[in-house]
Parts: C-alpha cells; sequence; structure tokens
C-alpha cells in the first residue's frame, strides 16, 4: 500500500510514542539451589539435577510437563547453585513444578530459587548469602 | 472395538482417568476430577459422552486419544464431536447414525435388513432429538441382528 506523504504524516500523528513497546525476551533465566534433607547425598553431576528437575515436572504436569525443555547452563558443583534456561511461554508451569517439589526418594527436600531474570548478564553478580 | 468385549461407564471414566494422570500429571486430574463424568455409553455401538468442565475440554480429548487400553483390552478411541449441551450431542449423533447406516447398507447379509434400514432412514428424515431414543434402540436391534443370523 503506498501512502502519499500527507496520509504519512497523518499516520505518524496519530500514534501514540509515550509508550514505549515492551519486547519480551524469548528465554528466562532461574538461578536455583536444590537442597535436601540429609546432606550426606549431594548432587555432583549436572545430570543428576537434571534428572530430578525432570522428576519435579513429570509429578505435577505428567509427560506433557516433561516435555517442556529445561536447559542447565552451569553448575557450581561447590556451592550447588544452578542456572537454568527455559522458554519464558513456560515460566509459570516449571516454576511451580520446581517449588512444589517437596520429596525426593523418601528424604524432603526444597528448590530454592535465588533469582529469576530475561537476561543472562543479570545472573553474574555476587553469591547469595547465605542459604539458611 | 469388537462387539464381544463389554466395557462399563466405570471402566472408560478410570482410563481417563489414568490417562490425564499419565500425560497431564496431578494439575491435570486436579482441573479435571469433580467435573469428569461419563454420562452415556452404548456398547453396541461403542459410544460414549463425557462431561468435562468447560475450558479443559481439549486436555480430556488430548488425554482421551492417548488412551491405549481400557480394562486391559486394546483399545482406540476416536473423538466424533464437541459441544456445550447433550442435547446438541443427540443432534449430532442422529445424523451421525444416517450417515453411516448407508455404509451398513452394503454390508448387510439379508434383504430384510437391508429393508429396515430403508425404513429407518425414512422415517427419520425429521430434524431433532425428539427420536433419538427411538434411533438409538433400533440401531442397536440392527446391530444385535447381524449377530443372530451368524
Amino acid at each position: 500500500m503506498a501512502h502519499t506523504s500527507t496520509e504519512q504524516c497523518e499516520m505518524l500523528k496519530s500514534k501514540d510514542f509515550t509508550k514505549s513497546k515492551e519486547y519480551k525476551s524469548k528465554y528466562i533465566y532461574l538461578k536455583t539451589t536444590l537442597q535436601l534433607e540429609d546432606d550426606s547425598r549431594i548432587i555432583d553431576h549436572p545430570m543428576v539435577f537434571q534428572g530430578i528437575i525432570n522428576e519435579a515436572l513429570t509429578s505435577l504436569f505428567g509427560l506433557v510437563g516433561s516435555a517442556m525443555p529445561v536447559d542447565i547452563l552451569k553448575y557450581d558443583t561447590s556451592k550447588h547453585i544452578a542456572i537454568l534456561r527455559i522458554h519464558s511461554c513456560d515460566k509459570v508451569k516449571v516454576w511451580s513444578a520446581l517449588s512444589l517439589y517437596g520429596f525426593h526418594r523418601n528424604s524432603r527436600c526444597s528448590f530454592q530459587i535465588h533469582q529469576v531474570s530475561g537476561h543472562l548478564i543479570s545472573m553474574s553478580n555476587s553469591p547469595p548469602l547465605s542459604t539458611n | 472395538m469388537s462387539r464381544d468385549v463389554q466395557f462399563k461407564e466405570k471402566n472408560i471414566h478410570v482410563a481417563i482417568k489414568e490417562s490425564i494422570l499419565l500425560n497431564f500429571g496431578d494439575f491435570g486430574i486436579g482441573c479435571v476430577q469433580l467435573s469428569l463424568k461419563v454420562k452415556y455409553h452404548n456398547p453396541l455401538t461403542s459410544i460414549f459422552l463425557v462431561r468435562v468442565k468447560r475450558g479443559h475440554h481439549q486436555m480430556v480429548q488430548s488425554a482421551i486419544t492417548f488412551i491405549q487400553q481400557i480394562n486391559r483390552k486394546q483399545t482406540a478411541i476416536q473423538t466424533l464431536h464437541i459441544a456445550g449441551t447433550i442435547r446438541s450431542c443427540q443432534k449430532f449423533l442422529v445424523n451421525y447414525h444416517k450417515k453411516t447406516l448407508p455404509a451398513i447398507i452394503s454390508q448387510a447379509k439379508d434383504d430384510d435388513t437391508k429393508k429396515k434400514i430403508q425404513d429407518i432412514l425414512n422415517c427419520y428424515n425429521v430434524e431433532g432429538a425428539k427420536d433419538m431414543k427411538l434411533m438409538d434402540e433400533t440401531v442397536q436391534d440392527l446391530v444385535e441382528e447381524p449377530e443372530q443370523s451368524d
């Protein structure tokens, strides 16, 4: 559609430039720790962590829930802090599944979510003071 | 589905619940458990009617499609129609039977059954659910007859 210059001027005048467009990021990044009741079983490998996330999703949302891709971008084995990446459309479901996962192999556990952001660069801040 | 197998409404209900639990988890069961009910079941024509709360019908439809067995018998379920009321489902069923009965004519073995089917198609040209029960009963009789003739 070709507009004349006067038509284009009118179109620009009618647009509201006071409100900025919100560009939603494609991915959401979560910084989490899994705390187990008995500290003897410590999670060494990120694949074990991935398995537990999968169990949490499957128990609450079934096979459809386990099909939501959750990537572990970084796993700190000394502090047991993981940075997860999820699609922004799955945010509510994954976050709720992690929060509501209470029992892992007959011992109590809890996912503690320290930080949530749409940008990975905001994860590069100082670590949490204490997990108690 | 073979006609020797007899399912009860309970078996279908249990199968749907298991499928929702497997595919949609605790969340799925929580959404749907109270409102899920098998309202009508015709074991001879293998047609059943399921009620579910509005908004979660798509979840239940996909869960039903994933059902592999009911009462430890292999089954495959096809969704014929989704509607907001039982009445509109029955209206659909009348039209559905009108479409499928001519196909049965070609499979019919006796001339008597062919005449019966043609009589039904002539009688039940009336639109509406008034004759639904009668139509259903006559379809049942037709389905039983070929078995007896064997």
